[in-house]
């Protein structure tokens, strides 16, 4: 289980929100939803990495352990930012492939060709990621998260620059991995139309 | 909200190391002045440095040059910085800009100018005047000759520290302002734009001043005959067999930095506080500046014209406006051959250990969320090359060991260090902090995600400042020469050698000076362009995130 009791971010000693508190079993998807600058952005920072002037109140626990102060929820999570954050000098393939660096075995060509075909860009591994449009790169960068199966998916409105058809095909592969893998799964939207349909919860952050 | 050149709160253990590196010196000259060597007391090395004839000719002569070479090149960089802010490729001007070679420059304005030289063969049947006369540089009093050479090399560097700070500014909410007050582009740039880019600027500017006090080059290209600066007298003691005369040297010095700390406090105060309680009659400087720029131009190419006249010219009877000229004059080249090889040797281990040390300094500070370059960096380039390379000699007899190859290697990477890290700094601090978030859930150890991100990412900045590292080990004099023990030759040394010998070696010698920082450049971005000619998003500066 992933526990948030009492979390909230404090800025050069400001307190950004009310504190939050939730628990989610594997398979689960935490929906955090609220104005623009309450802080959300920075709450998923603040769990991958310390940030000067950016302290993280609260306790937060993965299956029992505590999370760590310094390295936080690095090893276990990933990430998709607001912007796709590719690196120009490798391709959309090797761009997927970094996110798996830690993961022994040969078969990290096959899953990123498996993904890029979900995703709806299947063959373009081999492409410079400059070539492709805006809503690619977004999609590549989702690829890139998705990749290394991760216990913690973390999501910074990973579809605001998608199409609305697109968009419905890239919140269900995100979702579906989530629950097939049993990990967790902390949204940051504007939009309600972007979280997950069923049971799922979603916290109105003030 | 001002973003000012450099940082000014605690250092780390870096910083303090290189505060240390930029201390022993000065301790080492201490030493020296306090006698170590001499065997004698201080107020004797005092009294032997009183004793030396027109010393304070010599300084208040140096005071001038550097001064007016000073007010000039600010008055040129801000005319034109205001016609390149729209430069695309910054970091490229930049880089060429700090790295143009002043002393081979003063070479090809001496073989213009001097008696016999090309510009004034030329000027002489203009005017109708004698050829065999020498007006211009001979006994030069007021340093006309230093203060032209130095204004190129000063112009340039003011320009490539303008143009990053003004594109700080929020130039297009100015325009706008201006535009509705009824102020031309150029009349905006002078009123609002560059009063505030001098503010950020005094850590350059001093830079500048002390370039121009203790520069040792361009005054002895000039020759002997010219009335010598400070730098040039202290040098001369410091170099002397004996004990306390070097003993004078140092205490000369010490007393030159105190004077430089001193001045410091002022530029700080007077730049940074200035503000100006009316506007100035902007277009009358314009003018002004407009006719200096044409100038400065004109030098320029007049130098470049020269060199190249003179590498080929095989007779040129002084009453004739060109010279007979042949390849076959090019023949001199095998003696510079030697001289070659140890200026590459020297410049590409300047070069690759500067970068390296770069890459992992700026690695470290933004991993401690470091934003800005410490004034540390700066404090290398104020502290004049002439103490700095006697106190780091001085350490190194102290350590048993004596002036080479290494010791020239160490001194030039000392130099060429903060120039790179000042190149660097900003797209190393301005990069994207998500992008280190995701390459730590990725695992990638450190080592790695500089080797296989960061390096290929900024390349093209490395290359830029890696030619720049390179250009700059080119044109050092001083520390060449003491801290190799006038035993290491390389084409800067050879150049001053061969300055006051045979034209034609000169000028190749100049030309050869000039074209090897340019050819570093050239190879250096084309093997990066070459390199990455596949990728889009690695063309120009190579910053964008997304499109």
């Amino acid at each position: 289980m992933l526990i948030f009791d009492e979390v909230a971010v404090e800025r050069s000693g400001q307190r950004l929100f009310q504190p939050v508190s939730f628990t989610l079993e594997p398979g689960e998807i935490m929906t955090l939803q609220g104005e623009s600058g309450l802080g959300k952005s920075t709450l998923l920072h603040a769990l991958i990495a310390q940030e000067p002037g950016v302290e993280i109140s609260g306790q937060i626990t993965l299956d029992g352990s505590p999370m760590d102060p310094v390295t936080r929820l690095s090893a276990e999570s990933q990430t998709v930012f607001q912007e796709p954050l590719l690196f120009p000098h490798l391709s959309v393939g090797a761009n997927i492939e970094l996110s798996m660096y830690r993961l022994p075995g040969a078969s990290h060509r096959v899953r990123v060709n498996q993904l890029l075909n979900d995703l709806g860009l299947g063959g373009m591994a081999a492409q410079d990621p400059f070539q492709l449009s805006r809503g690619q790169m977004m999609r590549v960068a989702v690829a890139r998260a998705l990749a290394p199966h991760h216990r913690i998916l973390l999501l910074d409105e990973p579809l605001s620059a998608l199409d609305s058809e697109t968009r419905e095909q890239v919140k269900h592969r995100i979702f579906e991995q989530i629950r097939e893998d049993g990990a967790y799964g902390i949204l940051v939207t504007h939009h309600p139309e972007d979280r997950p349909q069923g049971g799922d919860m979603v916290c109105l952050m003030r | 909200m001002e973003r000012a050149l450099f940082w000014e709160g605690s250092v780390n253990w870096i910083e303090r190391f290189f505060v240390l590196i930029l201390i022993l010196p000065v301790i080492g000259l201490l030493d020296e002045a306090y006698g170590r060597y001499s065997g004698v007391s201080w107020i004797q090395g005092l009294t032997r440095l009183w004793s030396e004839p027109a010393l304070i000719e010599s300084l208040i002569l140096s005071v001038w040059v550097a001064s007016v070479s000073l007010v000039i090149s600010l008055f040129i960089a801000r005319a034109i910085s205001a016609k390149t802010l729209q430069v695309n490729d910054s970091q490229l001007w930049r880089s060429v800009l700090l790295a143009i070679p002043h002393s081979a420059l003063a070479i090809g304005l001496l073989l213009a100018l001097s008696a016999g030289g090309v510009g004034w063969r030329w000027i002489s049947v203009i005017f109708e005047l004698p050829l065999d006369q020498q007006y211009l540089f001979p006994r030069d009093p007021w340093g006309i000759g230093m203060i032209v050479s130095l204004v190129i090399k000063e112009s340039a560097f003011l320009i490539a520290i303008a143009i990053p700070i003004t594109k700080r500014l929020p130039l297009r909410s100015y325009q706008v302002i201006a535009r509705q007050a009824g102020l031309t582009q150029i009349q905006c740039h002078h009123q609002l734009i560059w009063p505030q880019a001098i503010r950020l600027m005094w850590p350059a500017i001093f830079v500048v001043f002390v370039f121009g006090l203790t520069n040792l080059e361009v005054s002895l290209i000039l020759g002997p005959d010219q009335p010598q600066l400070i730098g040039v007298r202290l040098f001369q003691l410091l170099t002397d067999p004996d004990a306390l005369n070097r003993q004078a040297g140092a205490l000369g010095l010490l007393i030159m930095l105190v004077g430089l700390a001193v001045v410091s406090g002022v530029f700080h105060r007077s730049v940074r506080a200035r503000v100006k309680d009316r506007l100035s009659d902007a277009m009358a400087f314009t003018h002004g500046a407009t006719v200096l720029r044409w100038a400065l131009i004109a030098a320029f190419w007049l130098s470049i014209v020269s060199l190249l006249m003179w590498s080929v010219t095989m007779r040129w009877s002084v009453f004739e406006p060109l010279p007979h000229v042949s390849l076959n004059a090019l023949t001199s080249l095998k003696t510079l051959a030697s001289p070659f090889w140890v200026s590459l040797s020297i410049g590409l281990a300047t070069g690759v250990i500067a970068i390296v040390l770069a890459v992992c300094i700026l690695e470290y500070l933004v991993s401690k969320g470091q934003k800005r370059l410490h004034w540390v960096w700066w404090a290398f380039l104020w502290l004049p090359a002439l103490p700095m390379a006697s106190g780091l000699l001085a350490w190194i007899y102290f350590f048993g060991g004596s002036p080479g190859l290494w010791p020239v290697v160490l001194g030039h990477t000392l130099i060429a260090l903060p120039y790179v890290m000042i190149v660097m700094s900003d797209s190393w601090f301005d990069r994207d902090r998500r992008h280190d978030m995701f390459l730590k859930q990725a695992g990638l150890p450190v080592g790695r995600r500089i080797l296989l991100i960061w390096v290929p990412r900024h390349s093209r900045l490395l290359v830029l400042a890696f030619a720049l590292a390179f250009a700059v080990s080119c044109a050092l004099y001083t520390q060449t020469i003491l801290l190799g023990g006038g035993r290491v030759e390389t084409l800067m040394t050879e150049l001053m050698v061969t300055v006051s010998g045979e034209r034609r070696l000169a000028a190749l010698t100049g030309l050869a000076n000039l074209l090897l920082p340019l050819i570093a450049f050239a190879l250096a971005l084309w093997v990066n362009r070459l390199s990455w000619s596949h990728r889009a998003g690695m063309q120009g500066e190579g910053y964008a995130d997304f499109r």
